[in-house]
This record gives structure tokens, sequence and C-alpha cells, in this order.
């Protein structure tokens, strides 16, 4: 065999005799995991939601609390899918250590949610990039038609549908294209940030101020005097709450749920465990890695939004902007990188634009590529049909599966482009929630106490750290399932946030109706060829 | 009549993974289980004793024993790895440490004796309980072992034979491999591989009753991809990228194109688990995780003529 055992060097230190043998290689590590996991959450994408619905729901609640409140606890979250995935270092994530923790049919269903809300992630964040980022830089440099073009329905539809088919096309051509595509993206963002706060440190107040006035002049909206002014007004008035920017942790919690939209997301490469050389480290700096440095750039980009621009005018902005007030008549929806931008030349307004949307564009790719892996190991666990299982020898990648899945990803943009409403993006944060984040909270809590993993537990090194007598992993699902909760509660008793769609929460239990049937159904159907599939999911006596 | 098969590979000497495929016998309710090659470790952990304390350095941590309950479970994790545990006193890890020599032969000692606990293991489990075990030597396996092999009443090594096993269908086994870059112990030029199989493949006669136990994947299938080194043994990385190639067998191809057998069952290349079509050929390679202590496997049943269902299992 042409491989050498990268995953055995680790034991080629003093005090170890080796022979003539081949092996394993296992390609990814931490630097990998660690980009993985920071594209997934976003810090571009994310931090825009963040600085402008995180003042529109918690008013006065300040930015860098509601950063703190989540990115603590997230941290135990990320490290109770780190350290499962280093009991079960295997690909398919939650679908692998919850079937074997807890139950094959919660295993299925934890992935069928994942698969689910993916669709609604394929048809939404592939719209996204072309309204907001591309109709924002289109805007900003004054392409006024095409930013027009690319807001409206038809628009949303041809740029998400492109950005799809790239997606299928990079995925199909294997998991080089990936990962070139992904770093093409990452550096293109990252590029975007430096831009950013390299204008906004050197900037001062009244330079954004006349920067502002002279944009919203050219549409006709409020300068930067009245928009705060009357904004804050509007808010005090029409809400009944005080918008004085403080500390207070009443006023923090809601930027909670808000702040999860990017934040709970850093835990995808844990479906690539498999493929990661020195799992432990790879996972345990990776995962929480990519969380840590999202909360750090949102840091980074807050303060100098507040030195700046200044909390009022965000939380102005966000009301004017959400309400619909006349105050705010900009083509294109507020946000921190175009705040940036319109006090810098033309050049770096295309940079910051496209790097804006760089961190949108490999959305659908995140989604396609797990998605066509879930697939695949349904397949092998007899769940899904043969079909998904084929992988093509001339490209590596399970062609057919990606064509189903893009296809069906073309259904959810169509839906999305004509009723946005019904695929709200907070609407597909609650099955992941209470499904695959929550079912994997629950493996971590019980993985050391169940009979029937307890020996890959005990061989795993995650057996050995514990927190007094309490294993660590169970202390980390137990504050993992915590902050879920909370979250929970939030999306269910804030209307505003949208989750609460009736249609959209009955769609979805249906399609976890079906996916139940259709799980007993495969199972039935395996049963009379001989194979029955819930051996799949046991751990063999080692004994 | 239907028969249900468990096939797994590449448990390179961890105990944890072959006291597992013993277990599937019961667990997954078969009738034939085979173990396709390289059955035996890659490393030896020197456990080394020194005024009552034992200590063994694995995955660059130093593990420290006082008494004979401690040192079994330093012993029980490095097995647990797919290593092999040798207690020595300080001198003697001193010889060894400066002679290859020495260092190869206690490999060999390991890798029998290992052997024959297994089998034996297997014997006491399985006698009786109606299940035929084959368990082949890969090209990783000395030839030590097949000596510890052949003394079992219970356990069949098939390498290089026709086998009749279950249900009216030949099992045709071949544990070397084509070429390595590590000149590991059984390897053959491809020419010899297509000799010998072709052959064997004729003496089994009927191809639609026949599965090829061949440890060596077909070549250019799904089954057989690995990352490309160089002549000093280093990955090839084009653009930061691991360059993979096929790295199967062509001779073994060749021989399920032409014969077009009920079935392949292959290991060898650890990373490369999945199923493949060559012709009408259904090709296998569970892949193999044993560093994990998870076995991977996959569990067929098949009738002459027909392969009527299959599943990759990770237990």
């Amino acid at each position: 065999m042409e491989g050498e055992d990268e995953d055995d060097l680790s034991t080629r230190s003093k005090g170890v005799f080796l022979r003539e043998a081949t092996g394993l290689v296992r390609e990814a590590g931490w630097i990998d995991i660690l980009v993985f996991a920071s594209l997934n959450i976003s810090w571009g994408l994310s931090a825009w939601w963040y600085f402008l619905w995180g003042p529109y729901f918690a008013p006065g609640g300040n930015l860098h609390l509601g950063i703190l409140l989540v990115t603590v606890p997230m941290v135990f979250g990320a490290l109770s899918w780190a350290l499962l995935v280093t009991i079960a270092p295997r690909s398919g994530g939650d679908y692998v250590f919850v079937s074997r923790i807890l139950h094959p049919l919660l295993g299925f269903l934890s992935s069928f949610g994942w698969v689910v809300a993916n669709f609604i992630w394929i048809a939404v964040l592939s719209a996204y990039v072309a309204d907001p980022a591309l109709s924002i830089t289109f805007s900003l440099v004054g392409w006024t038609g095409a930013a027009k073009f690319v807001s409206s329905q038809v628009g949303v539809f041809v740029i998400g549908a492109l950005v799809i088919a790239v997606s299928a096309l990079v995925a199909i051509m294997g998991m080089k294209a990936f990962r070139v595509f992904q770093a093409a993206c990452f550096a293109l963002g990252v590029l975007m940030f430096a831009l950013v706060w390299a204008i906004l440190l050197s900037a001062s107040r009244s330079d954004f101020i006349a920067a502002w006035n002279s944009v919203s002049a050219a549409y006709g909206s409020a300068d930067y005097d009245t928009l705060v002014r009357e904004g804050l007004k509007y808010v005090r008035e029409t809400y009944g709450v005080s918008t004085e920017y403080s500390w207070d942790l009443a006023k923090a919690l809601p930027l909670m749920p808000v702040a999860a939209w990017g934040l709970i997301y850093p835990y995808l490469a844990a479906y690539i465990a498999g493929e990661t050389r020195d799992v432990q480290k790879s996972m345990l700096i990776g995962i929480p890695g990519g969380l840590l440095l999202t909360a750090i750039s949102w840091w980074v980009t807050g303060a100098l939004l507040e030195k700046v621009v200044g909390y009022d005018f965000l939380l102005a902005v966000a009301y004017a902007y959400g309400d619909g007030l006349e105050l705010y008549k900009l083509p294109y929806p507020p946000s921190y990188h175009a705040f940036a931008a319109i006090m810098a030349p033309d050049w770096a307004k295309w940079l910051i634009g496209l790097g804006f949307a760089a961190w949108t564009f490999y959305y659908a790719l995140y989604s396609i590529m797990p998605m066509s892996r879930i697939f695949l190991a349904w397949a092998f666990d007899r769940l899904a049909p043969s079909f998904f299982a084929d992988v093509s020898e001339r490209f590596h990648a399970p062609v057919k599966s990606i064509l189903f899945i893009t296809a069906l990803g073309y259904a959810a943009l169509a839906v999305y482009a004509a009723f946005p409403q019904y695929l709200a993006s907070f609407t597909a944060m609650i099955p992941q929630i209470s499904t695959t984040f929550m079912l994997t909270a629950i493996s971590a809590i019980v993985v050391p106490f169940r009979s029937k993993t307890k020996s890959m537990y005990e061989s795993s090194p995650v057996s050995k750290l514990k927190l007094g007598p309490v294993p660590f992993v169970t202390v980390c699902g137990a504050v993992y399932a915590a902050l879920l909760l909370t979250l929970l509660y939030f999306y269910f008793t804030i209307p505003g946030l949208g989750a609460l769609h009736i249609p959209s929460l009955t769609a979805m239990a249906a399609a976890y109706g079906l996916g139940i049937a259709y799980f007993y159904a495969m199972k039935r159907y395996r049963r009379r060829q001989g194979i029955d599939i819930d051996i799949a999911f046991q751990e063999l006596p080692p004994e | 009549m239907a028969v249900k098969i468990f096939y797994a590979s590449d448990v390179h000497g961890s105990e944890v993974c072959f006291r597992k495929f013993v277990n599937a016998a019961k667990a997954y309710k078969v009738d034939v289980l085979v173990l396709g090659g390289d059955i035996t470790g890659k490393a030896l952990v020197p456990v080394v004793e020194e005024g009552g304390v034992y200590r063994a350095e694995l995955f660059g941590k130093v593990w420290e024993a006082k008494g004979e309950a401690e040192l079994e479970k330093v012993l029980s994790a490095i097995r647990a790895s797919g290593f092999y545990a040798v207690v020595m006193d300080r001198g003697e890890y001193e010889k060894v440490v400066s002679s290859p020599q020495l260092v190869s032969e206690l490999f060999d000692k390991a890798m029998a004796e290992t052997v024959r606990s297994w089998v034996k293991l297997a014997e006491e489990r399985l006698k009786g309980a109606g299940v035929e075990v084959y368990i082949m030597p890969g090209n990783d396996d000395r030839f030590v072992i097949d000596e510890a092999l052949a003394e079992s009443s219970l356990v069949v090594n098939p390498d290089g034979r026709v086998v009749e096993i279950k249900g009216g269908l030949k099992l045709v086994s071949l544990g070397a491999s084509n070429p390595t870059p590590w000149r590991t112990p059984r390897e053959l030029p491809e020419e010899e591989i297509y000799k010998r199989l072709s052959r064997l493949v004729e003496e089994a006669g009927d191809p639609s009753s026949t599965i090829l136990n061949v440890h060596a994947p077909p070549h250019g299938t799904i089954l057989d991809l690995a990352p490309l080194l160089d002549s000093e043994l280093k990955i090839v990385r084009r653009s930061g990228e691991v360059e993979m190639v096929h790295v199967g067998s062509t001779a073994v191809r060749k021989v399920v194109e032409e014969f077009q057998p009920l079935a392949g069952l292959h290991g060898h290349v650890h990373e490369s688990k999945g199923v493949a079509k060559v012709g009408r050929t259904l090709c296998f390679n569970p892949g193999s995780d044993y560093s994990s202590g998870a076995l991977r496997g996959v569990l067929l049943v098949v009738e002459p003529g027909k392969v009527k269902s299959y599943m990759f299992t990770y237990g």
C-alpha cells in the first residue's frame, strides 16, 4: 500500500519498537478542523446578523456581554462534540454516536433533523449571496441596476441557483477541490475583516458621520443625527423600553438567541473525524478554537463599531430597518462591513463586498458535502438504498447522492425565493437544537454510564478527564444541554424571532413523523432480506 | 440455502478487535467468520521493570505501574492499541535496544504467542457452535504465525487454497499483496498473483458460487485509494493537498473481470471502506480502525448466484 502510517507516527518515540508494515493515513489536521469550524460559524455573516439583530432584540443590552453569555457555555458544547468523536472517531457526526449511545432511531432522527434543517440552510444561505452580500456590494460601488436585480425574487433565485450549481460541482470534484474552495473563501473573508478593522481603526466618529450623511442623502434617507435621535425616540415610545446601553444582565439575555445563530455552529468538523489524524488533539483544538476565534472577531468588531459608529446608531438603524421606518431608505440592509466600506475607496469597497460574499458562498457546499456523507452512512447501515453508497470511480465522490441533494436544494430555494417566511432562519434552528444538538448533549452526559458504550468510553483517553468524581464529558454535556434549553426558551417566548411559525413547524413535525415511519419500514424490509439493521449500531462485546 | 458471512480484516494485533471478531459470531448470528489478513501488530512496547516499578512509553506518555494489578492495566492498554507488550528488566532492555536482531526475534515470539492465544480463544468460544472460522495471514504478517494457525482444530487458514464453505459456496483465498514500498513479508509480483488466483478460481469451478477472499483490493476502484509516496516514503502533497492514487492489485481486478465471481472480500487499504461493482461482482472493503478498538466489518447474506443483502458494521 502506498500510504504511510501517519496515525502511528505519534508512537514512534523512544521506547517503542516498530517493524515493516503498511497502515492508515488520516489526512485532516487541527488547522483544517479550525478552518472548518470557523467557516461553519462564518465570522463574517454571523457578525452581520449579530450587530444588526442583536440591538433590535435586546435594546441597550451590552453586545460584548451577549458574546460572553453564549461563548462561555458553548465552549462546553464544542468540547462535547470534540470528546464524543474522540470516543468514536468515525465520520458521520451525531448519527454515529447518538445511534450507538442512545438508540438507533434517535441517531437516525438526529441526522434526519440535520438533513431537514440543511435543506433550509442551502436555500437561505445560497440566497444570502444575492441578498444581502451582492446587493450591498453593488450598491456600495454604485451599480444600482445590478443591486436591484440581485435583490429581486428572480435575482435571488438565479444567483442562489448558480451558487448551488458551483457547490455541487465542487462537491463532485471531491475533497481536494473542496479544500481549495474552502481555503479561497476563508482567505477572502479574512481579508475583508482586515480591511474593515483597518478602516474602522483609522476612522473617527466624524469621518463616519460625514460618509453616512453623504450616502443617505443620495437615497433620501435620514442623516446620522436625525436617525439616532428619531430612531431612539421611536424605540422608547413604541416599545416602552430604555435605550441606554449598559452591562445589565437582564438586558443582555435576549442577545443569546441572536448570538447563537452563529456561535452554536462550530461542530460540523466532527463529521470528518474518520479522516482526521490525532483526532483528540485536532478536535479539542479545532472545534472550540473555531468558536473562540469567532468570538474574538466579533469582540474586536463590536469594540470598533462602538468607537466609530456608536451603539446608539446601531440600535436606531436596526429598528429603522427592521420596522421599515422612513428614516432608513438605503436599498440594502445595514451591515458593519458596509459602515466601514462607505469610508473607503472603490477598490476596497469591492474587496470588502466580495469578502463578505465569500463568508456566505461556501454554505451550500457545507450542507451538500456532509449531507452526502450522511446518506452514504445511512446506505452503509442499510437505512438508505444502495444508490446513495454508489461512489463514482472517476470522481471518488458519491455523485448520484450529490445530484439528488442538489435537486432538492433547488426545490427549497424556489420555495424560499417565493415564500421566504416559510423557511426563516430561526425556524431552521428549532429542529437542529431540539434534535441534533440536544441529543448530542444527552449523549455526552450519559456516555460514561451506558453499558453498551462503556468499554469504548473506557478505552478512550476521554475517560481520564474528570472534574472531581464526575466524568468531564458529562459536565460538558450538562452545560451544553442547559444552554440549548435556554435558547429554546427564548425562541419560543420571543415572538419577533419568527421561530414560532406554525406552518413551518407543522411541516417539520410531519417530516419527523415521516422519518420515523421510514426508519421502521426500512428495518422491516431489511429483516426480510436477512439483515437486522440494529446490529449496525451495537458495539460488539470486547470481553 | 442463504449463508450469513461476517468478514473483517486488518486488526493488526488489536486484542479488542480480535475478541470482537470472535464475539461477532453470536452477536450477528453468522454461519461463517472470515478474517482477511494483517492480523499481527506493527509495534512492540517494552515495559521496563526497575526497582519494582514498571515503565512503558505509549502515545508520547510514560505509564507507570506498581504491582501486578497496575501492570496488568498497562499491558491491557498497550494490547488494546494493537501493540505487543513485553516485560523486561533494564539490563535486557539495554541489550534489545541496540540489537535489531533481538527486536526482530521479540516480534516473532510475540506474534506467534498472540496468534496462538487468539486461536485458543476462538476454539473455547466457538467449538460446537456450528460456525466456520477462517483466518488468513496478509502481506504484513510474518510466516511465523502460519504454524500457530495450523495447530487449531477449529480455525482454518485458507491462504492459497480453495475451501468449500457452508451453502455449497467456495472460498478462494490469497493473503499476499502486490508489491508495497515497505517490502512486507508477503508480497508477490502481479503476474504471480494472476497466475495463482486464476488457477484457484478455475479449480473452484462455478464462479457464481465462488467468493474471493483476497487481501489486496482490485486496482482502480474506490476500495484501493491511498496517498502517493515519494522515494523517501513521505506523502506527496500538491498545492498542500495529499495526492491519492490507486494502490490495489491489477491482477486481482483482472481475475474479477474475467471470472466474475459472486463477491470479493478485501482489506489492505484501511481508509478505503466501501463497496464497488466490478462487472457483475460486488467487491467489499470494510476498512480498518483497529487502533481505536472498533472492529469494522461487512456482513453478507449470500447464496449461490446471488448476494441477497449486505451491511457494513462498526462494532
